[in-house]
């Protein structure tokens, strides 16, 4: 200890500093304990003192609290879908693996130039392994069609394939935004206003009902692949956005600099403007990820059973009905896991980029 | 040679820019056959599928009847009407939605934003929280959610809680006392509220700021429009929501449907909103505030003259893009059932198959609308970002 430390102030004192500063701070004080104390007994009395855990219909009935015997009830079919029942830790294996790929890209230990060949060889075979075993058909695993997908795993490959296709797309739309050719970049323009400027659903009605229609006669796509697409062009837009903030955070001496090395356009790009660029929306980019992640709930609009609908399709049973709110609350909960803990890490990476800046 | 873009440099300069020219039009040339080719095709396809499936292309069936009811329509509307008018009254549904929407999101958010600023820790902490749990799950939860819970959870229409006798809350949804002729008072309340703020403003800006001005002739109109409307259920007489066998009778009536999309889209929006309140706030750099003290301008007039307007100036783009957003998001409404343009444009694909006609037109209705947003804040923008005189 330094003897140029403060004293300690005394407990009470800094209370008072914080909660009782002047009379009205004091009331304030008062009123909010006292409505959060009330709301925090009453939530722990229903949630936790006379909740149900077990799957009893009738002891959920007769309780006073909540049920969670619903959620012990239903939680294979809320989280995995319509999948066979037997087969249903396939779908765990490949949603796990996909999570531990994400952690790892998350892990910026692993940004450099040997982590990067470890981490795009890491997602080659999540993919893989993904999707071989959600449609098996293979070493004795039975085949499950797209249709029979649902839950968190739908959730999670939606989100993801959303999040990569639309990478490339939405870079190319952000340098065709900012071409010298005049075409290039009207048509880039109009596509990112176009997309931006309508609800996420009607570019799902288009790939449910359009999509079909402009095809040639005879070829089918079936629906994932159709939601697939339509999540894909939809996401493009808004990432096309995202990359050309980051690259309005570039001087032009660089394009200036490139240039007058005597590099191609191609090269300009992809050695100069892109990786700085790039980097400096990384951010961005767990942003984006995280809006994916929340908009993917909407396909329950076009019968999707994702992690929305399969709790619907759950509640269908009209035996548990009335114990929605448990739920809703379960996979509120899993949603706000997720979603909270991304908006943070983006929050620390932009803290650590800024620092990265600095020196 | 005459023109001055061509003398500069030295002649293989300029083969270099001619042949680089020269690539840029096969390049654009080619995206455009290219483009125009798919076009055809695709176009050749849709034509080709509409006839196997028997689905009529253009715009007549706007004039076919449309054969189903909706809900609740703002004008007078039955099944025997035309797609055109089942259409209007779609429209019309989501601008209520929206602009309730937006009115109700921007006060919460504006105060939660303010509840995020407060040195009191335990109000910050109540700020936090609104915000991260509205922000973190998906709009679509909370609004299947909000819908249950008014539905299943609140009492039958025989039961309905009574709000002190000037409204009923029930799973038939939220009934209130308005005046007889209510769209009259409704339009008379809004003329006086309108020109008592005006009134007022004018009479205030001798001996206030302009932010002060303005904020007291908001609240005085309001009061102002407030006091015309009670006085006109006064003079008229008051419908009164009452129960009359198993309905209720009387009084304006808000759906579960509305009530569940309206509270669900400010929510999520008020969260949005308080981050932008808050951010705009934060950015003023403190030697601002510091500047205006050393000029020997009052509290009021630092914040009103040199914080708010530099806040806000940060805060109106975002803000319009919040607005916008909830605009699009009113669009949830399919599933929960409210009628508005995407539900109704649902219903009409499944009766006669004409897709891409609806499609086009809840496009043009969205992008209509979200340019009429963007031309009012940025007019907004323009007014709060003028020098003052």
């Amino acid at each position: 200890m330094s003897a140029l430390a403060p004293p300690p102030t005394p407990l009470l004192a800094r209370l008072r500093a914080r909660f009782f500063y002047t009379p009205g701070a004091s009331i304030v004080t008062l009123v909010a304990a006292a409505v959060l104390g009330w709301l925090a007994a009453r939530g722990l009395g229903w949630g936790v003192r006379d909740a149900v855990f077990a799957p009893d219909y009738q002891a959920c009935r007769d309780a006073a609290g909540a049920c969670w015997g619903f959620v012990a009830e239903k939680w294979r079919l809320i989280l995995f879908g319509r999948y066979p029942y037997a087969e249903q830790w396939r779908p765990a294996l490949a949603t796990a693996a996909i999570v531990l790929m994400l952690c790892a890209t998350a892990w910026p230990a692993l940004w450099t130039r040997r982590g990067a060949r470890a981490l795009t060889l890491g997602w080659a075979l999540a993919f893989a392994v993904f999707f071989g075993l959600m449609f098996g058909g293979f070493a004795g695993l039975t085949r499950v069609g797209t249709e029979l997908w649902g839950g968190l795993p739908l959730t999670v490959i939606l989100t993801l394939i959303g999040m990569t296709a639309s990478a490339p797309l939405g870079i190319a739309l952000a340098l065709g935004r900012r071409s010298q050719l005049p075409l290039v970049k009207a048509l880039s323009v109009a596509y990112i206003e176009l997309v931006r400027g309508v609800p996420l659903i009607t570019v799902l009605f288009v790939a449910t009902f359009i999509l079909p229609l402009v095809l040639p006669a005879g070829w089918r796509i079936d629906p994932f692949w159709r939601i697939v697409i339509g999540i894909v062009l939809f996401q493009a837009a808004y990432m096309a956005e995202t990359v050309r903030g980051g690259l309005q955070t570039l001087p032009r001496g660089q394009t200036l600099a490139a240039q007058s090395l005597g590099l191609t356009w191609w090269q300009m790009q992809t050695s100069v403007i892109l990786p700085q660029a790039l980097v400096a929306i990384i951010p961005a980019f767990v942003n984006s990820l995280l809006s994916t992640f929340m908009d993917t709930s909407l396909v329950t609009v076009v019968s999707m059973y994702d992690l929305t609908g399969s709790l619907r399709l759950a509640l269908g049973d009209p035996q548990w009905r009335e114990f929605f709110v448990e739920g809703y609350l379960f996979i509120a909960a899993i949603y706000f896991t997720a979603s909270f803990g991304m908006s943070r890490y983006s929050l620390w990476l932009e803290g650590r980029l800024k620092a990265d800046r600095s020196h | 040679m005459s023109s001055p873009a061509t003398s500069i440099g030295d002649a293989a300069w300029r083969a270099r820019e001619r042949t680089r020219r020269l690539r840029e039009w096969v390049v654009q040339g080619a995206l455009a056959l290219l483009l125009l080719a798919l076009a055809v095709g695709l176009a050749l396809n849709v034509a080709a599928n509409l006839e196997a499936r028997q689905i009529r292309s253009g715009f007549d069936f706007l004039a076919d009847r449309a054969g189903f009811d909706i809900g609740e329509a703002l004008i007078r509307y039955s099944a025997a009407d035309d797609y055109l008018r089942a259409f209007a009254v779609g429209m019309l549904n989501t601008l209520r939605v929206a602009l309730a929407g937006i009115v109700a999101a921007t006060l919460l958010g504006v105060t939660v934003g303010l509840m995020r600023l407060s040195r009191h820790p335990l109000v910050a902490f109540l700020g936090t929280a609104h915000v991260e749990v509205y922000r973190n799950i998906p709009l679509i939860i909370q609004l299947l959610a909000i819908y249950l819970v008014v539905t299943e959870l609140l009492p039958d229409s025989t039961q309905a809680i009574s709000l002190g006798g000037a409204g009923l809350l029930s799973k038939a949804g939220l009934q209130i006392a308005v005046p007889e002729r209510g769209w009259l008072a409704l339009g008379v309340a809004l003329g006086v509220g309108v020109a008592a703020g005006a009134l007022a403003r004018r009479a205030l800006l001798a001996r206030f700021t302009a932010l002060g001005a303005s904020a007291a002739a908001l609240a005085l109109g309001a009061a102002a429009a407030l006091l015309a409307w009670l006085t006109m259920g006064m003079a008229a007489g008051w419908s009164v929501p009452r129960l009359d066998g198993f309905s209720i009778e009387g009084g304006a009536s808000l759906t579960p449907e509305f009530l569940a999309l309206w509270l669900g889209l400010t929510l999520f929006t008020s969260a949005s909103i308080a981050e932008i309140v808050r951010a705009g706030a934060q950015a003023v750099p403190r030697g601002q505030w510091d500047a205006a003290m050393a000029l020997g301008l009052t509290r009021a007039q630092a914040i009103s003259t040199v914080i708010f307007p530099q806040a806000l100036r940060l805060a109106i783009p975002p803000l319009a893009s919040q607005f916008m957003n909830l605009t699009k998001n009113s669009s949830l409404a399919v599933i929960i059932g409210y009628p508005d343009l995407v539900s109704i444009a649902n219903t009409s694909i499944n009766q006669n198959g004409q897709a891409l006609e609806v499609i086009v037109i809840i496009m043009g209705v969205y992008l209509t609308l979200n340019l009429a947003i963007s031309v009012l804040m940025n007019a907004l923008n323009a007014r709060v970002t003028r020098a003052p005189k």
